[in-house]
């Protein structure tokens, strides 16, 4: 500081000559300027002290969150291992607890004792309430531990509303409730863990049953575009604001006296929500004390769309012609990408910015790329460029698919193929096959007797690329198989002279049952009939209700595997 | 009369098992634990083995797969039996080499059901 003040005295010095000769004004200024920088100095060294402090309490709070961090996921395996074990140790006992008493009720009832048969039915029935909410903690942990498992099936939307109903209409109205039950028309078919959501149904129902007494419990079913609406309303007591903020949180029932009077864990209604939202929906509740409360489920009617991080990988896929890696923010995009590309045999697997599609680029060497050009971050283009600019990834083919018109742009980076969106089927499955070659088109026999049918068959599998004879019973399809080699049958099995039955039994006696039979049929085959192509039959396909790419995508994968 | 041997170390599960078994006319030999169940297999040679996996000395996997190892006693149908029922377990079952599993408390229309299932494809092949 003072090194400062006598270097500005010497230039002044020299300056004036001598001391005396300096201006007083001057001298006040050298002062004023010392005086500011002696400050600014102070404060910097403070600034430079509280940055060095801040820097280390930040390592520090770092540290202290790793930590934290590490402990609560200790903590989290730590009760995951209790409920496993928790669970262990509660059905043992349960095991003796029900099964002596089904025996004791056995007993009484060879002998008559009618009065001993309800209390044993009652101790039986404690003992499997007990497991069920043993199951519920169970369920609840695996979905913590994310263990647990969906598994996504096709069904009828109305058709599960209508079971869901005649099971537990009873128990519904045993309060003295009326059950109402409206289903829209139009509900179709659903894609979901059937199992799950009947459990997620039967929950919100039975909740609705228990809080209403000589009321209305309503189900309500209905399709909102892509989703599955389902609302369950009572006319019951109703949950206060404080206590629904609460409703999804486990081990907090509305209050605890609710608990003495109603029963439960209070684990139902989580377990309905973590259920929703693995299957890519939501749950949602409203409710007015003295009025009545209305659940919301809303599910995506496919559920495989919500999960697109779960399609099989080429490597999960072995008799897959490659990996298609499909660049796009969109996801419905994706889905529709994903579906032609797996139709023609390719595996996909999504990226929804050019980072990641440049991650998994690297990182799973896809044979093919479809890329989007307008993207939040970086833009197709730089994607393209960069793409085409990296040796290890400049041979892979890039099929731009945007709203765009710029084909030029596209070309000029390097694109192998460039189309306009909304995606065209055709057009996307006419560049795959440019660009990979398939072989010789495989050869189809549809068997039908309806003219109509096999028409609209045959001009679908050969806009495919699958080479197409008819034929309008068995008779005639035994005599077309002498001279034609056909790699798949599609079969009816309804048909006058010999049928499909009859026509699987005679292919079979020729020793010449190494074609694969896919059999489509509008029959609601019962027990007996399914056990009859059991062994014979690839696959059956209800002729309403299939969807065509679907099925095209099942030919096709049964005629690769067939390749093999 | 078919006869199956029920290896539990729990007393009253055992117990509860083999007389709701012999009311259903079987005839059933047991062991207590992994090491006796493999004495009493090569004795009494029954016809199907219930064995719960968790079992004092030598465990139900091991038992499965010494069975398995062994010519004389690798086609004797082993349902497993476990009271535990996280993912995973059952397919540690299967791995070992059981014919089939279950989770306790035991569904006993459920258990006769699999017993005779796996009674009647051993019985066939």
């Amino acid at each position: 500081m003072d090194e400062l003040h006598s270097l500005l005295r010497r230039q002044l010095r020299r300056q004036f000559g001598t001391v005396d000769a300096i201006p007083k004004e001057l001298e006040a200024i050298v002062g004023v300027v010392n005086e500011a920088y002696r400050q600014f100095d102070h404060d910097r060294r403070m600034l430079e002290r509280t940055l060095e402090l801040s820097s280390g309490e930040l390592l520090q709070a770092n540290a202290e969150i790793r930590e934290a961090r590490d402990a609560s996921e200790e903590a989290s395996r730590a009760k995951s291992r209790f409920l496993a074990n928790m669970s262990h140790e509660l059905r043992t006992p349960l095991n003796a607890i029900i099964g002596y008493s089904e025996m004791l009720r056995e007993d009484a009832a060879a002998q008559g004792q009618t009065r001993a048969i309800a209390d044993l039915k009652r101790i039986e029935g404690a003992g499997r309430h007990l497991l069920t909410l043993i199951n519920d903690i169970l369920d609840l942990s695996k979905i913590e531990a994310g263990k647990m498992d969906l598994y996504l099936e096709e069904f009828d939307a109305a058709a599960l509303i209508e079971e869901v109903r005649a099971t537990i209409s009873r128990s519904v109205e045993e309060n003295g409730n009326r059950f109402e039950v409206h289903c829209a028309a139009d509900l179709g078919r659903a894609c979901a863990d059937i199992t799950r959501l009947r459990q997620i149904f039967f929950n919100l129902l039975s909740n609705a049953a228990k809080f209403t007494k000589h009321g209305t419990v309503m189900l309500e079913a209905a399709r909102e575009g892509r989703w599955l609406v389902v609302r369950v309303r009572d006319t019951g007591i109703g949950i206060g604001a404080e206590q629904l903020a609460q409703l999804f949180q486990p081990f907090t029932q509305a209050d605890a006296s609710t608990t003495r009077k109603y029963g439960g864990t209070g684990l139902g209604l989580v377990l309905c929500k973590r259920y929703c939202e693995l299957m890519g929906g939501t749950i949602d509740v409203d409710s007015e004390i003295g009025k009545g409360t209305t659940f919301t489920v809303r599910l995506p009617m496919d559920g495989r769309e919500q999960r697109p991080e779960q399609r099989p990988t080429a490597a999960a896929m072995p008799q897959s012609r490659g990996l298609v890696l499909v660049v796009d923010d969109d996801p419905a995009t994706h889905d529709l990408a994903a579906r032609i590309l797996e139709g023609e045999g390719f595996a996909t697997v999504c990226a929804r910015s050019g980072d990641e599609a440049f991650r998994i680029a690297r990182e799973q060497k896809p044979v093919a790329i479809t890329l989007d050009i307008v993207m939040p971050g970086m833009s197709g283009w730089n994607v393209l460029a960069a793409l085409k600019a990296d040796p290890e990834l400049a041979s892979i083919p890039v099929i731009v698919v945007t709203f765009l018109n710029d084909q030029h742009t596209g070309y000029a980076l390097g694109a192998s193929d460039y189309l306009v969106k909304p995606i065209d089927r055709q057009r996307l499955v006419a560049t795959v096959r440019r660009l990979f070659p398939n072989e010789r088109p495989h050869h189809v026999l549809v068997v039908d007797d309806e003219r109509d049918v096999r028409v609209i068959l045959r001009d679908f599998l050969q806009k495919e690329g699958f080479r197409v004879s008819e034929a309008e019973n068995g008779v005639a399809a035994l005599k077309a198989l002498v001279d034609l080699k056909v790699d798949l049958i599609l079969l009816d099995l309804m048909m006058p002279e010999l049928d499909g039955f009859g026509f699987l039994e005679q292919l079979q006696r020729r020793g010449s049952q190494t074609v694969p039979v896919i059999v489509l049929t509008a029959m609601e085959l019962d027990a007996a009939e399914r056990e009859r192509l059991r062994g014979s039959v690839q696959r059956i396909v209800a002729k309403r209700g299939g969807r065509q790419d679907e099925l095209a995508r099942e030919i096709a994968q049964l005629l690769r595997e067939r390749a093999r | 009369m078919t006869r199956i041997l029920v290896v539990e170390d729990n007393e009253s599960n055992r117990d509860m098992l083999v007389r709701r078994l012999e009311r259903r006319g079987f005839e059933v030999v047991i062991s207590v634990d992994g090491a006796e169940a493999l004495e009493i297999v090569m004795s009494a040679h029954p016809d199907l083995v219930l064995m719960d996996m968790g079992l004092p000395t030598i465990d139900g996997y091991e038992v499965t797969r010494r069975l398995r190892a062994s010519a004389a006693t690798q086609r004797i149908p082993i349902l497993g039996l476990s009271a535990h029922a996280m993912p995973g377990d059952r397919e540690k079952a299967m791995a070992a080499g059981c014919d089939d599993y279950d989770t306790k408390p035991v569904e006993f229309e459920r258990l006769i059901g699999k017993i005779q299932a796996a009674l009647g494809k051993r019985g066939n092949s």
